[in-house]
């Protein structure tokens, strides 16, 4: 009853909140010219306009695509690399400071390089996802393999598990919370950095309608697609990331 | 060897596990020093010994986890770095070890994924074991879910499904109320009469080591070594409020 009366009480605050800001930027909008800050009314016209033009669809799974190909090679190298330093403490102080200066890298330099190295191309945002996403992935995945208790080792050595087993049945599974975390940790960068390399970077895709709608002040486009982005991110949050936490982790005790 | 002499080693009953002069350094301390001691087949050994004076150490050597620096450890006659059959002695540490992300079966199954039984055979005998030590009913739970005692159980189980013929556990019943206690009593001493399974067993308490081995063994600390070997002949069931048995704890304090 009470968890009922709670889930009621939350959707209640958040449709409060949503319709206090809605107010607040309409009222907003009515002291300002529409180049400055459109109206709500205005941007839900955009929106409108938006999923009307052809290229729509084309644009959005262009950055997907994009964010994907990035993110899933970030993972992959990430997690490999990751797994490799954890195991082996020399290789781990050698390449240290590689993952420093990777770190201290910012995605709007790693954009110039791209576009340098790759031109106007997919490569270039790919690229700039993977940068980003990758050493995040990478310290989590290293971090992890650290925190693997020696206990269950030594457990799965008492039972003459083979190394490859080890691996499989402690080591994986140790990790696995930290390689989800970090996975959603770079997902989000790299859906945001994308959009920074697309602007410079494409001729198709999210980022580069922002920018177009941005050079022609057409400022309700650009509010469009940022609504459409907070709306997909949301969207994958509370329908991919969600539930796939709650199942991989059901064997966390919830305090 | 001359046949005369087969036949006595043989009635003396081959030793499961036999240590010779076995000392072991951490860094610069000499935590076991010149540990010599037989476990019979189908014997059950108790070590007692006070906190911190090398038992888990001595059980992490004997089954083949940690190097040591003196002496041989032998099982089943052969020297331990040539041995192999490794798989027919069960370990169960002092800590319950249960995998947080595998349920309870799945963490028995464990034990049983090095060897070459299907899924199906794994959860069968994995039930088996867990029925035997009480914890059908929660056997498809998260290791979160249990309570210490059971945790404790579980990781029998865990032990228990790979049928070793060579047991070591280490305080393994410390969590466990008197009757649940005294009921995985009855268990160890039902595998050792019906398959003579031999077990090396750590306990901080007394009345157990009574009630269970037919040897005891106190170790003095720092450096761990043997202080005293207790036989115990006293008949089965013991009942620690038989005078008998009662006596021979009595005694057994004194040396602790
Ligand atoms: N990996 C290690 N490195 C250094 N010293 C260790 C290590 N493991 C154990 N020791 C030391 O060896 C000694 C014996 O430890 P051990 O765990 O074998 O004791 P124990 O008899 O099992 O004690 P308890 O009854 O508390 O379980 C202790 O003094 C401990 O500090
Ligand atoms: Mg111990």
């Amino acid at each position: 009853m009470s968890i009922i009366n709670q889930h009621w009480s939350l959707i209640l605050q958040r449709l409060v909140l949503v319709s206090v800001f809605v107010i607040v930027w309409w009222l907003a909008s009515l002291q300002m010219p529409a180049f400055i800050l459109p109206g709500p009314q205005r941007v839900i016209e955009a929106v409108r306009r938006l999923f009307e033009t052809p290229s729509f669809l084309n644009d959005v799974s262009a950055t997907f695509r994009r964010v994907l190909l990035g993110f899933t090679l970030a993972m992959i190298v990430g997690a490999t690399l990751g797994l490799l330093l954890g195991a082996n403490k020399i290789l781990a102080r050698f390449f240290e400071p590689v993952l420093a200066v990777i770190n201290t890298v910012s995605s709007a330099i790693w954009a110039i390089f791209a576009i340098i190295w790759f031109g106007i191309s997919d490569a270039t945002t790919v690229f700039v996802v993977f940068m980003t996403a990758m050493p995040l992935i990478l310290t989590n995945v290293w971090q992890g393999v650290q925190t693997v208790d020696r206990q269950y080792i030594q457990l799965a050595l008492s039972l003459r598990m083979s190394k490859l087993a080890i691996l499989r049945k402690i080591v994986f599974p140790s990790i696995l919370p930290y390689f989800f975390s970090s996975a959603r940790l770079a997902f989000g960068f790299g859906w945001r950095v994308s959009l920074v390399a697309e602007t410079i970077g494409a001729s198709e895709g999210i980022g580069y309608r922002l920018r177009q709608a941005a050079d022609l002040v057409q400022t309700d486009q650009v509010f469009a697609w940022t609504l459409l982005l907070v709306m997909m991110m949301l969207f994958i949050e509370s329908s991919v990331l969600k539930p796939l936490e709650k199942r991989l982790f059901r064997w966390k005790a919830t305090t | 060897m001359t046949t005369e002499e087969k036949t006595k080693t043989k009635t003396l009953g081959k030793a499961a596990i036999s240590l010779n002069g076995v000392g072991k350094k951490f860094s610069n301390t000499q935590v076991l020093e010149g540990i010599s001691l037989d476990v019979s087949e189908g014997e059950i050994v108790a070590l007692l010994g006070r906190s911190g004076c090398g038992k888990s150490t001595l059980l992490n050597i004997i089954s083949g986890l940690l190097p040591f620096d003196q002496g041989t450890v032998s099982i089943e006659g052969v020297i331990s770095k040539n041995y192999t059959d490794w798989h027919s002695i069960a370990y169960m540490f002092q800590e319950d070890r249960l995998l947080p992300w595998r349920s309870i079966i799945e963490n028995v199954c464990l034990s049983l994924e090095t060897g070459s039984s299907s899924f199906n055979e794994r959860r069968q005998r994995a039930m088996k074991v867990l029925k035997i030590v009480g914890l059908e009913q929660v056997a498809h739970a998260w290791p979160y879910q249990l309570s210490g005692g059971m945790r404790s159980r579980a990781a029998l189980a865990r032990s228990l499904v790979i049928n070793p013929s060579i047991l070591l556990m280490d305080e393994p019943f410390s969590k466990l109320d008197p009757l649940t206690r005294s009921l995985m009593h009855t268990e160890v001493l039902r595998l050792q009469r019906e398959r003579k399974v031999s077990v090396l067993l750590v306990t901080h308490d007394v009345e157990e080591a009574v009630v269970l081995a037919d040897r005891i063994v106190v170790l003095a600390p720092s450096p761990g070594r043997v202080a005293t070997i207790e036989p115990n002949q006293l008949s089965h069931p013991r009942v620690p409020t038989d005078p008998l048995v009662a006596e021979k704890i009595r005694q057994l304090r004194l040396k602790v």
